[in-house]
């Protein structure tokens, strides 16, 4: 008869999730486009780290840890779970200060993402909110550095081309 | 980070919303986690089914919804024009240069067209008076358009297939003004890789162009900037430079400075977005040995998830290899990055305190 599990996190998870999931939670946001959804990779991701917690603190860079899960476990099997990539009703509608205007220029944004693969929103992410080389982004990804290259440019095109979207700056 | 690339990032970082965070998140994970044990205890083998099961969805999620096609814009305005700045209200901002294939949908000049001058508007860095450097809104204008004209009634070369080059070719944007002052923006005939094609680029950059008005956007750098030789921002990352195996080179940090070259300090403010420049200046002889025997002494990193606040990054005055990140609080770690894999050491408040003060 196996014991009653009790859940106690392992020492310092506790405070590595109140030191780092804000950050976590808006990659994550910019992954998935809706906050509920968010919270959920979030905690999946954290869950996992739980599971590993001994091992990956053994290397002392939990975060990495992480945000690499974050992007990899989105990519990989994210759609099976959410298979509407547009929630159906307007997301984080909060009354915290967020105008109309700009909830319309978020919304512009999220609907923008969305039209991406998610394999091209997380290469989005990683290379020009993370600010990470293509080197770094297809290792994180688990793909080529081309992959990386030529998804970014069929990215970055679709965001150019998106009418509600006449917001990038053009190098001339 | 380039222009463009920051122009990006400000616009994702500004979409995300406030979001709330659960009552007890840990409490909430601790229950996905025993949840999960359960699943494994009682069902190993429907376990292994939906572990195959994801991995084909994990397959299939790398493809994507079609891309919507571009809508072209107005092509001609029958007023006379104005400006750049005027002419494509709120673009000021957002820069000039077109995606090559939004410029190709355009009406192309037509022969019996009879432009007399050609007028370009776009986004350039420039330095500024006083020192520093700025982005403008520049136009342009020139009058010898022969060339251009024979340029832009080319056809778009046919696809003949063969390697394209996957690189971000935008069109200039440009319009053409007649006798009567009417302009027009005329089609930008494309390449085989559909970017646009070469006679265009070259009949324009053959042209004696004379700039007819500029409009300040922004500081891109500072006369402070340039005097302290730091970038005006920096991204935070030691988040990313580990993948949560353990570091071998932890606490053995080889030759964080080189050898006879001065060491330039910039301190930044660390958020989670990134961070502004505090200071910056370049350390005097005994400084410079101060800190360069601090982080040779430094021992591992020792775990630590607290978030730092200042961070200092040091590199030399001729390159930015290697490059030594120092958080001034927090968890007090080292990183320096030059060397192949970057390595970690543990830094502690005397060294903060060295490279903390301006």
């Amino acid at each position: 008869m196996p014991r009653p599990w009790k859940p106690t996190p392992p020492e310092g998870f506790a405070q590595f999730v109140a030191a780092r999931s804000d950050a976590l939670l808006r990659s994550a946001w910019l992954l998935t486009g809706d906050a509920g959804r968010a919270e959920d990779l979030l905690q999946t991701v954290l869950a996992d780290l739980w599971r590993r917690w001994d091992t990956i603190t053994t290397g002392g860079h939990p975060e990495a840890y992480a945000r690499k899960a974050l992007f990899t476990t989105y990519v990989s099997w994210w759609r099976r779970r959410w298979r509407m990539e547009i929630p159906s009703e307007p997301p984080d509608r909060t009354g915290n200060g967020d105008t109309a205007g700009e909830y319309a220029d978020r919304d512009a944004v999220r609907r923008a993402l969305a039209r991406l693969s998610r394999q091209q929103r997380a290469i989005v992410v990683l290379r020009y909110v993370e600010d990470l080389t293509v080197q770094r982004t297809a290792e994180v990804l688990g793909c080529s550095e081309n992959t990386v290259k030529v998804q970014a440019f069929r990215a970055l095109r679709a965001l150019r081309a998106d009418p509600n979207l006449e917001l990038f700056a053009w190098r001339s | 980070m380039a222009h463009e690339d920051e122009h990006i990032r400000l616009l994702l970082t500004g979409a995300v919303p406030p979001l709330t965070a659960p009552e007890d998140r840990v409490g909430e994970v601790g229950r996905r986690v025993g949840r999960r044990r359960r699943r494994l205890l009682g069902t190993g083998a429907l376990a292994l089914i939906l572990a195959v099961g994801l991995a084909a969805g994990g397959a299939r999620a790398l493809t994507g919804p079609p891309v919507t096609p571009v809508e072209p814009g107005a092509t001609a305005d029958p007023l006379g024009w104005t400006s750049c700045d005027e002419a494509v209200p709120g673009r000021s901002q957002d820069g000039f240069a077109v995606p090559a294939r939004e410029a190709a949908a355009f009406a192309r000049l037509t022969a019996d067209a009879r432009p007399v001058a050609v007028v370009i508007c776009e986004v350039v860095p420039q330095p500024r008076t006083g020192g520093g450097e700025e982005l403008v809104l520049r136009e342009r204008q020139g009058p010898d358009i022969g060339p251009l004209v024979t340029a832009l009634r080319l056809p778009d070369e046919p696809k003949t297939g063969g390697g394209c080059r996957t690189d971000l070719v935008p069109a200039p944007w440009l319009a053409m003004l007649d006798a009567e002052g009417r302009w027009t923006r005329p089609g930008i005939p494309l390449d085989r890789c559909d970017k646009p094609r070469g006679e265009v680029g070259t009949a324009i950059a053959a042209m004696r162009l004379t700039t007819m008005s500029v409009w300040p956007i922004r500081v891109v750098e500072s006369p402070e900037d340039t005097v302290s030789g730091c970038d005006r921002n920096w991204k935070d990352m030691f988040a990313w430079d580990a993948t949560g195996r353990p570091a071998p080179d932890s606490g053995t940090l080889a030759r964080p400075f080189p050898a006879g070259q001065e060491i330039r300090l910039c301190v930044f403010e660390a958020r989670q977005d990134g961070g502004d420049l505090v200071y910056g200046r370049v350390l005097a002889e005994d400084r410079r040995a101060a800190v360069e025997q601090a982080l040779l002494a430094a021992g591992p990193v020792a775990p630590c998830y607290e978030h730092a606040d200042r961070i200092a990054v040091l590199r030399s005055v001729q390159n930015n290899n290697p490059t030594t990140y120092v958080e001034l609080d927090g968890c007090y770690r080292i990183r320096v990055t030059g060397y192949g894999e970057p390595g970690f050491a543990q830094g502690d408040p005397a060294l903060a305190g060295l490279l903390g003060r301006s």
